[in-house]
């Protein structure tokens, strides 16, 4: 059974490492969150203790909790080295392979041998990060949805290497984590990204190609198949840029025209038009900025 | 023109559940099929609403003097707009236009209701296609609200905008669609279906974490392969393999799985079996 006073590191310290602190931290882990940018993790600091004042005034946690979190179970860290002690590091850092490599190969000289490195990659593949760790039977994929402080949902992922042993350890880590977990494959996009990238770019070409405007796209998908959210509203909520990479991830890993992200993406990315963030996607927004608590 | 009576073509679940919706709102309906004996599928829909509580017995008065049900084609001859429910028959539907055409006022609406066939070849059958378009609910139509008006080739604007008029008359939300297969839900639902059997059938993952994984994190209400199990896999066999035939665009091409399922007999729920397992006593 996984042991609560051991530690947990998160590297990365942006929305979805943030994310992750969040879930670990209040599940009652030692958390480490490493980021190399000083200002990158004050940034997410102050996001992850914001997140927690939020939950006190909403009534959901009490001021002692949020002081124990914060203070106690919580540090950051710009060196390696202050992972030393961590049981489970979770990267969630930028997708590029060669970084994620890079990364995992630190933590696998800073670390113990048993230390199981998980990547939160979304579309790259979980055995060719693990064959740059320098321990690919101890790397596994465990894929948070975002926003991870709110979504319970977690996609494992073996890879060609990953150990038996290491699965157990991270499925009852998971658990251990408050979290629900599904099992898939190590391919493109496992399951989520593998069809929302796809039904995305299917609705923006359907828009481009004169199929209904994209109010009635969106009133359509949500009232015909009772989807929460419109395909240009979730658009908006993603950003253009985000869509943009990750679809072209896909592509370049799959050769699937699903996945080619259509021309429009690109002109609004270039015109500014990024989504919620920008004020501006398919739709105008007066406030900008992201979810809320 | 003002729409005042309504007629409805079809004694099937769609065609009395639209009649249903449209009574309700105070028009006055008349339902037209053959099959005498399929009459009796009215009279279940509505103990149902009784049973469920979504009518009262004083509202049944009401409602049921609002509807007539009739076997000859003259039940229709004073309707201002005629809603077409008929099975998924190319050439049933066709016939039903021509011959409506002579039945109704010059100023009538044809519409029609098929999720499967080209709106504009059955309006083409009609007398006067600028009058004829198509609407197509969801099922069950006294719940779900959209309906996607469809512009055949010929229809006009004015008889697309009367069109949009009704809908909201009876409480839908109208969106615009235009004649391709599947309209707007289906073009973008049945490409997204197919996928998700082939993932299936390739072992992306089992079926309950399929499911899950596409209910908790995108928010769906039903993960495709229970989704696909209580539409019935034979009905959407029917329904994409018309839209790959009309288009032969392979994103609607059926699933090699779908198809030996549906061979198989394994249908969905109705069959007790899909891809997961019914029980008459206990039903998911």
């Amino acid at each position: 059974m996984t042991n609560p006073s051991k530690s947990v590191g998160v590297l990365g310290c942006g929305v979805m490492g943030s994310g992750i602190a969040i879930v670990s931290a209040r599940a009652g882990f030692k958390t480490v969150v490493l980021d190399t940018d000083e200002n990158a993790l004050n940034n997410g600091l102050s996001l992850i203790e914001r997140f927690f004042a939020k939950s006190v005034e909403k009534g959901k946690m009490s001021a002692e909790k949020k002081d124990e979190i914060v203070n106690k179970r919580l540090v950051g860290t710009t060196e390696y080295e202050g992972l030393a002690e961590c049981e489970f590091v979770i990267e969630a850092i930028f997708e590029d392979l060669e970084l994620k490599q890079k990364v995992f190969y630190r933590v696998h000289q800073v670390c113990s041998p048993e230390t199981i490195l998980i990547t939160n990659t979304s579309t790259l593949s979980i055995t060719s990060i693990a064959a740059g760790s320098g321990r690919p039977d101890r790397v596994i994929g465990m894929h948070f949805c975002l926003p991870a402080q709110v979504m319970k949902l977690v996609e494992l992922s073996r890879g060609l290497e990953t150990s038996d042993e290491t699965y157990q350890r991270a499925k009852e880590f998971g658990k251990a984590l408050g979290q629900v977990l599904v099992d898939t494959r190590d391919t493109p996009g496992f399951i989520l990204n593998y069809f929302i990238i796809a039904f995305n770019n299917a609705c923006i070409r359907a828009y481009v190609d004169g199929v209904a405007s994209k109010e009635d796209i969106d009133k359509a998908v949500k009232l015909g198949l009772g989807y929460p959210m419109g395909p240009f509203e979730l658009l908006d909520y993603i950003g253009m840029d985000t869509h943009w990479r990750a679809s072209n991830a896909m592509y370049d890993m799959v050769k699937d025209r699903r996945y080619f992200p259509p021309r429009l993406v690109k002109e609004m990315i270039d015109a500014g038009h990024l989504g919620r963030k920008t004020g501006k996607g398919f739709y105008d927004y007066k406030e900008k900025g992201m979810f809320g608590a | 023109m003002q729409i005042e009576k309504v007629g409805v073509a079809g004694f099937n679940e769609m065609g009395f559940g639209i009649s249903l919706v449209v009574a309700r709102s105070g028009f006055a309906v008349s339902i037209w099929d053959t099959d005498e004996a399929r009459k009796a599928l009215f009279d279940g829909l509505i103990d149902n609403a009784l049973k469920a509580g979504t009518l009262s017995s004083e509202d049944k008065e009401a409602l049921l003097s609002r509807i007539i049900l009739g076997t000859d084609l003259a039940v229709l001859k004073d309707a201002d707009l005629v809603i077409e429910s008929l099975g998924e028959d190319l050439a049933l539907k066709r016939r039903f236009f021509a011959d409506l055409s002579h039945v109704v006022g010059e100023d009538a609406i044809l519409a029609t209701h098929t999720s499967c066939h080209s709106v504009t070849e059955i309006c083409q059958a009609a007398k006067n296609p600028q009058r004829s378009l198509g609407m197509h609910f969801f099922k069950p139509p006294e719940v779900v609200k959209l309906v996607e008006v469809v512009k055949a080739e010929k229809s006009s604007r004015n008889i697309v905008d009367q069109a949009y008029d009704f809908c909201r008359k009876i409480g839908k939300e109208p969106v615009l669609a235009k004649d391709l297969p599947g309209f707007i839900v289906n073009y973008l639902w049945a490409p997204y279906m197919n996928q998700a059997l082939e993932a299936y059938d390739q072992g992306l993952a089992t079926k309950e974490d399929l499911d899950l994984t596409l209910e908790m994190g995108l928010g769906y209400p039903k993960g495709p392969l229970k989704l696909i199990d209580q539409v019935g896999l034979d009905d959407y066999l029917e329904m994409t393999s018309a839209f790959y035939e009309e288009s032969k665009d392979p994103k609607f091409a059926p699933p090699v799985i779908l198809k030996r399922m549906v061979k198989s007999g394994k249908t969905g729920k109705k069959a007790g079996e899909g891809f997961y397992l019914y029980h008459s006593d206990h039903e998911e």
